[in-house]
């Protein structure tokens, strides 16, 4: 029996080990939660989101996107920035992260100013602002908070309907009730009209002013915008909602497609101040060991040799979630073969894991494409289907002129069918 | 399709066990019916309920307010095979509303698997390569990997099997996960 619990006790410890290595290397852990638990290196992308928070700092109003690849660190750097005007004292800033709000898919205008005013509202209360006001000044800022509530929300009300009666006796009544709905701008999607943006500016004032009086800019982020499926997407949802919040000096920081830098789509681009790009870090030991910065930094390091580490760096293609991804996975398969480190052969078989993923769904167009990608370095990045490969990873761009297959993907390609 | 990792109901438990939180998986499910039973064991190597959940015919806030039902339990969803080129985008686009603490397991073919990877390259990108196949015995080893399993644990744990069972019967069997495993494979999940 004693031999049982030692045994036990052993396979516990080496359970814990394993989770605390996971819990380190979630690729999925909210990333506010990765930053307040210092897991993030701030400088990996040399410092973007100061950047970010400088201009819109210096410059109350500007409209700033930040475009990246899937999974290549966007939230994080917004989160970074958010955090950084905080602690400058100057700014409210209000991270919207809009599918937790709204369907994404059927957004319209109309739809990112009434999150933006019930984010204000609410951070305005939050930080009891309301407590030195005068009761008038209450009662403004009570009845914009109304007035935002029902154009994000909807209003339902009823009324009477009058019948169409033959004969009129004064003494009956002729007629039903019905409810009448408005739809918000956060539920049900709807068309909006140039004359809800309008509308919707008198309240959102009213709350703006009152934070400029604290000597406040505002600066709203909008995360999630980047999951739309086209550039035309992406201004359709954004034109009049950014153009409203650009009167009222309202600073915006936005995640957008990727495909706004390519082809027809940097028409949209051209809209704003400034467009940031992350691109694939380069996975070269000699460039500076980012990648390896990440996973010492998580103590991802200390249960594998220098070569897994070098391997898994590589296999990620300097994307940032499957570097995480990559490490979590080969220590996972450590795990369930009973291993007390993480060996070359997990790490192999996490990255074959993700390469048949990426592989998944490739129809012979595209696998020709990146088929001549990895033979001949040929990629038109102007090219639709080109677009699309960069959008969903399986092409990474290091720069403007370095565009490669994502190395997980590489060695599964099949040869292009000859036709 | 069989290019993804092979894997038991129990091994694919162990994975989701150790990961801990926000776990996303898609399970390929073989040609048979093998839901109930990947249900059953699933539970049992996670010494809780797997919630299954339907997403067809739900609307979008359904679905959302399905998964927050409870953020912390395994939700399997069973029926993404039904989604379209169009489907797949919605639920893409809205990524951020199905994050959840809990699991979340896709349970889908190999023509699920192929349009998730088609249409919806951010669902894609946090399931990673954690892409599996269940057995096609609906979830089970072959009796032979059972039983060479079940002499590992004894081998490791220096411990025989009518062992294992008396101290789970008795209430003192620790609840680590090798353990729940062994009694699965011992056909005893019931006393998990």
């Amino acid at each position: 029996m004693p031999a049982t619990i030692s045994k036990s006790m052993q396979a516990s410890q080496r359970r814990e080990r394993f989770r605390e290595y996971m819990r380190k290397l979630n690729p999925t852990a909210p990333a506010r939660l990765t930053i307040d638990s210092g897991l993030v290196v701030e400088d990996l992308h040399g410092s973007l989101f100061k950047t970010l928070a400088a201009r819109a700092d210096l410059e109350p109003g500007s409209q700033q996107l930040l475009v990246g690849g899937t999974g290549s660190g966007k939230t994080t750097e917004l989160l970074l920035a958010e955090k950084w005007l905080e602690q400058q004292g100057q700014t409210l800033s209000l991270y919207i992260d809009i599918s937790f709000e709204t369907d994404l898919s059927g957004l319209n205008s109309g739809a990112l100013l009434a999150s933006f005013g019930l984010h204000l509202a609410k951070a305005y209360s939050r930080r009891g602002f309301e407590g030195d006001l005068d009761a008038a000044s209450k009662r403004i800022l009570k009845n914009a908070r109304s007035e935002i509530e029902e154009f994000a929300r909807g209003t339902t009300k009823t009324v009477w309907v009058r019948d169409e009666v033959q004969e009129y006796d004064p003494y009956e009544q002729y007629g039903h009730y019905v409810t009448e709905s408005v739809p918000g701008k956060l539920q049900p999607i709807f068309p909006a009209l140039q004359r809800d943006i309008q509308a919707i500016q008198l309240p959102l004032e009213a709350f703006l002013t009152a934070v400029q009086e604290r000597s406040l800019d505002i600066v709203t982020i909008f995360d999630g915008l980047d999951r739309l499926p086209s550039p035309d997407r992406f201004w359709t949802v954004v034109d009049q909602d950014f153009r409203a919040l650009r009167q009222m000096r309202v600073g915006v920081m936005a995640a957008a497609p990727q495909s706004i830098l390519y082809g027809q789509g940097r028409a949209v681009s051209e809209h704003f101040d400034r467009v940031h790009q992350i691109r694939a870090l380069s996975p070269d030991p000699e460039a500076g060991g980012h990648l390896k910065s990440v996973l010492s930094h998580r103590s991802g390091t200390d249960m594998m040799e220098q070569d897994v580490v070098e391997l898994i760096c590589e296999g990620s293609g300097g994307v940032l979630r499957d570097l995480i991804t990559l490490a979590r996975d080969a220590g996972e398969a450590a795990y369930i073969e009973g291993a007390e480190q993480i060996l070359f052969e997990h790490a192999v078989a996490a990255i074959k894991q993700l390469g048949e993923s990426c592989l998944r769904g490739l129809g012979p167009e595209q696998i020709g494409i990146l088929w001549r990608l990895k033979k001949e370095r040929s990629f038109d990045v102007a090219a639709n289907p080109n677009i699309e490969l960069l959008v969903t990873g399986r092409v990474l761009e290091y720069s403007a002129t370095d565009f490669r297959v994502h190395p997980a993907l590489a060695p599964l390609l099949p040869k292009p069918e000859t036709k | 399709m069989t290019d993804f990792l092979t894997e038991p109901a129990f091994e694919i438990g162990r994975r989701l066990d150790i990961r801990g939180s926000s776990a996303w998986f898609v399970v390929l499910r073989p040609a048979e019916d093998a839901l109930e039973h990947f249900v059953t064991d699933l539970s049992a190597v996670l010494d809780q309920p797997v919630r299954v959940v339907r997403s067809s015919g739900s609307s979008f806030e359904k679905l959302r307010s399905d998964l927050r039902e409870s953020s912390i339990d395994p939700v399997l969803i069973t029926d993404l095979d039904e989604a379209d080129a169009e489907r797949w985008c919605a639920l893409d686009v809205n990524r951020s509303a199905w994050l959840r603490e809990g699991a979340v397991v896709l349970w889908l073919s190999a023509a699920g698997v192929t349009n998730l990877c088609s249409y919806a390259p951010n669902i894609r990108s946090i399931v990673g390569g954690s892409i599996f196949n269940l057995g096609t015995d609906g979830g089970a080893m072959t009796a032979a990997e059972r039983d060479r399993q079940i002499a590992d644990l004894e081998a490791h744990f220096e411990m025989k099997s009518a062992e294992v069972i008396r101290q789970a019967e008795s209430g003192v069997l620790p609840t680590e996960p090798h353990f729940v495993e062994w009694l699965v494979l011992l056909g005893r999940g019931d006393l998990v």
